[in-house]
């Protein structure tokens, strides 16, 4: 029996040594594997972020045509977004009915905050006539369903009768583009100057404070000028938690370079 | 027994904690390549519908497109290449000369699911070419006309051809001229050019006034050639086989003779530089990439326009205008006779998109 006791105590003291190295090897173990998640998660965090600007850059600037950059600046850009596409059934001086099964776009538009452009049909030049969107109502076409934009255009600019039975029409707003600084992070942000909304965060946050954008004209040279711009360039870099070692950091950057179709000589 | 039930407990613990953080860098890992899966998917779709574009762009069949009724669409293509990427086409007439080409590609999985989908609108205006046809030459090179040559900017109906032609117009210059441009009539009086009057000057006209005819690059005619000579022994002429005009043959430039199996033919013709067509007929547009020579017994009804010196001699003939930036000369008993006819004639087939109005892309989700 007494053998049996001092066996059982021996068990003890043995368990709790291998129990206190298999906790220290586990806790080392978790802390070591929760580091390398969080590293991971932060380098897949600045990748996405990484690709959500570069998207977005993509879709917003990428069929901007002569006069849709309306300022250029290092940490900002003002463009004319033409967010939205359709097929008009009628056109008018004072409405257009633009064909519901043509929409193409993420929103209804809407008075007093976007504007319109409608092909003017003339051939071989080919122009668009602009006009605000002051009404938006729904209609028919030839019994088919419509949307009527009240507006106001310049219908001198369009082809004369018979026009084409069908026009192209855009939709567009001004919106802008900022690279900005919130609680010491920076971000991409954007926001529509047309409805005076705030900016709103898009992708981030990078490593600031260097300005993010920059422009080319037709040869690659830096162009201030927005009329002469033919490249819209976005370098962005970040920062984020390394797993190499407690507090290590990594630091990725990417540019973007996109030339609007419809800046092409 | 009690402790040891308590390290495999504990054991087992940090084993399940170890696997629920690992499955969740799995499911992360997992995410962000599922999302770069679909970024790539997206570009590759959008360079595809792009690609396409440009290639029904430079595709363009006039024919095909005016087989449209104003306001009517069609699918004019679908491709499923590479696997994966399928990529339709459609056209859409809008108006006489106005259409909208249509492109949208998407990138499925190998199941068929959908992963990513770009599509654009290409505004698309048909141009036609303008040539001046109020002159038989027009030039800002030297101009040199010998004494049994002939210029006559009298309008000319071609034999036959009353039917498809207006009445004809009054007359015109025979030789419209650049400011600095030399004139030099070698027959006596001048009598072998005729017009009203017959020389002008013209102080608009500038030394590349043939590289742009209306909204026409030169070059995009030489891009739309349906026939290339370029060996100086072809003789170019109609080929037919009874009724039937044997339309792909290289040297076919169409029949001007009425009621000829190819009189329907009205070709786009370029030539090589320095190429010396040495006799036949055709009718249409001519076009010299650089020097131009017309001999023997050529007849052309039409337009000829080179980047080089144009020389006529022999019995070559012109019916229509010739269009001469770098100079031209006439010998021997060639002759240039305005007729509005065959200009007109020569162009009312050639239509050609343009590529790059202003907003032509329109890129949709």
């Amino acid at each position: 029996m007494t053998g049996r006791r001092g066996v059982v105590l021996a068990d003890v003291l043995i368990a709790m040594v291998v129990l206190g190295l298999a906790g220290t090897l586990c806790a080392r173990s978790v802390l070591w594997y929760a580091r390398i998640l969080r590293g991971a998660q932060a380098r897949a965090g600045l990748e996405s972020a990484f690709a959500v600007a570069g998207g977005y850059l993509t879709a917003e600037v990428g069929a901007l045509a002569p006069g849709d950059l309306l300022y250029a600046a290092p940490d900002s850009l003002g463009y004319r977004a033409i967010w939205g596409s359709a097929l008009a059934c009628r056109v008018a001086g004072g409405e257009v009915l633009v064909l519901a099964g043509s929409w193409s776009g993420d929103r209804l538009p809407q008075a007093g905050r976007d504007s319109l452009l409608v092909f003017s049909g003339r051939s071989p030049a080919g122009a668009w006539v602009p006009g605000p969107v002051t009404g938006v109502g729904r209609s028919a076409c030839d019994g088919r369903a419509a949307l009527r934009l009240t507006t106001q255009l310049d219908t001198t600019r369009l082809a004369p009768a018979p026009r084409p039975a069908q026009l192209p029409v855009l939709l567009s707003e001004h919106r802008q583009l900022r690279f900005y600084s919130s609680l010491g992070d920076w971000w991409l942000g954007a926001r529509s100057v047309s409805s005076s909304e705030g900016i709103q965060p898009l992708a981030g946050p990078f490593a600031g404070p260097r300005p993010p954008f920059s422009y080319r004209d037709s040869t690659g040279a830096p162009a201030p000028d927005p009329a002469r711009v033919r490249q819209i360039v976005m370098s962005l870099a970040g920062e984020a938690a390394a797993w190499s070692s407690p507090g290590a950091r990594f630091r990725d950057s990417l540019t973007f370079i996109v030339t609007p179709a419809n800046l092409s000589p | 027994m009690s402790q040891r039930g308590s390290s495999v407990l504990v054991v087992l613990l940090t084993m399940l904690v170890l696997g629920a953080l690992g499955a969740l860098l799995v499911a992360r890992v997992w995410s962000s390549e599922r999302e770069g899966i679909v970024g790539l998917a997206l570009a590759r779709a959008r360079i595809s519908a792009a690609a396409e574009s440009e290639r029904m762009l430079a595709g363009w069949r006039p024919p095909s497109a005016e087989s449209l009724a104003v306001g009517a669409a069609r699918e004019v293509g679908l491709t499923r290449s590479p696997p994966g990427l399928t990529t339709r086409d459609s056209l859409l007439r809008l108006g006489e000369d106005l259409y909208l080409l249509g492109v949208s590609s998407a990138q499925a999985r190998a199941d068929g699911g959908l992963i990513a989908r770009a599509g654009l609108w290409r505004v698309v205006p048909v141009r036609r070419p303008v040539i001046p046809d109020s002159q038989a030459v027009r030039s800002a090179g030297p101009v040199t006309v010998d004494s049994s040559a002939r210029v006559s900017g009298r309008d000319t109906v071609p034999v036959g051809w009353g039917s498809a032609c207006e009445a004809p117009a009054g007359d015109a210059p025979g030789i419209v001229a650049a400011p600095s441009s030399p004139i030099i009539v070698t027959c006596p009086s001048g009598a072998c050019v005729a017009g009203t009057p017959p020389e002008t000057r013209d102080s608009t006209l500038a030394a590349d006034f043939g590289e742009y005819l209306g909204g026409v690059s030169l070059d995009d005619l030489v891009a739309g050639a349906t026939v290339r000579l370029h060996d100086p022994a072809a003789i170019p002429g109609p080929v037919d086989s009874g009724a039937v005009c044997l339309v792909s043959a290289a040297t076919n430039l169409g029949d001007p003779v009425a009621g000829s199996a190819c009189f329907d033919l009205v070709p786009l013709t370029v030539a090589d530089s320095g190429l010396s067509i040495p006799g036949g007929l055709g009718q249409g547009v001519l076009i010299g990439r650089g020097p131009l020579v017309l001999e023997g017994d050529f007849a052309f009804f039409g337009v000829v326009v080179a980047r080089g010196l144009i020389l006529l001699r022999d019995r070559a003939r012109v019916i229509g205008t010739v269009l001469a930036p770098a100079g031209i000369k006439l010998e021997g008993a060639s002759e240039v006779r305005r007729s509005r006819c065959a200009v007109q004639r020569a162009v009312a087939g050639q239509r050609w998109p343009d590529r790059n109005p202003a907003r032509g892309w329109i890129f949709r989700p």
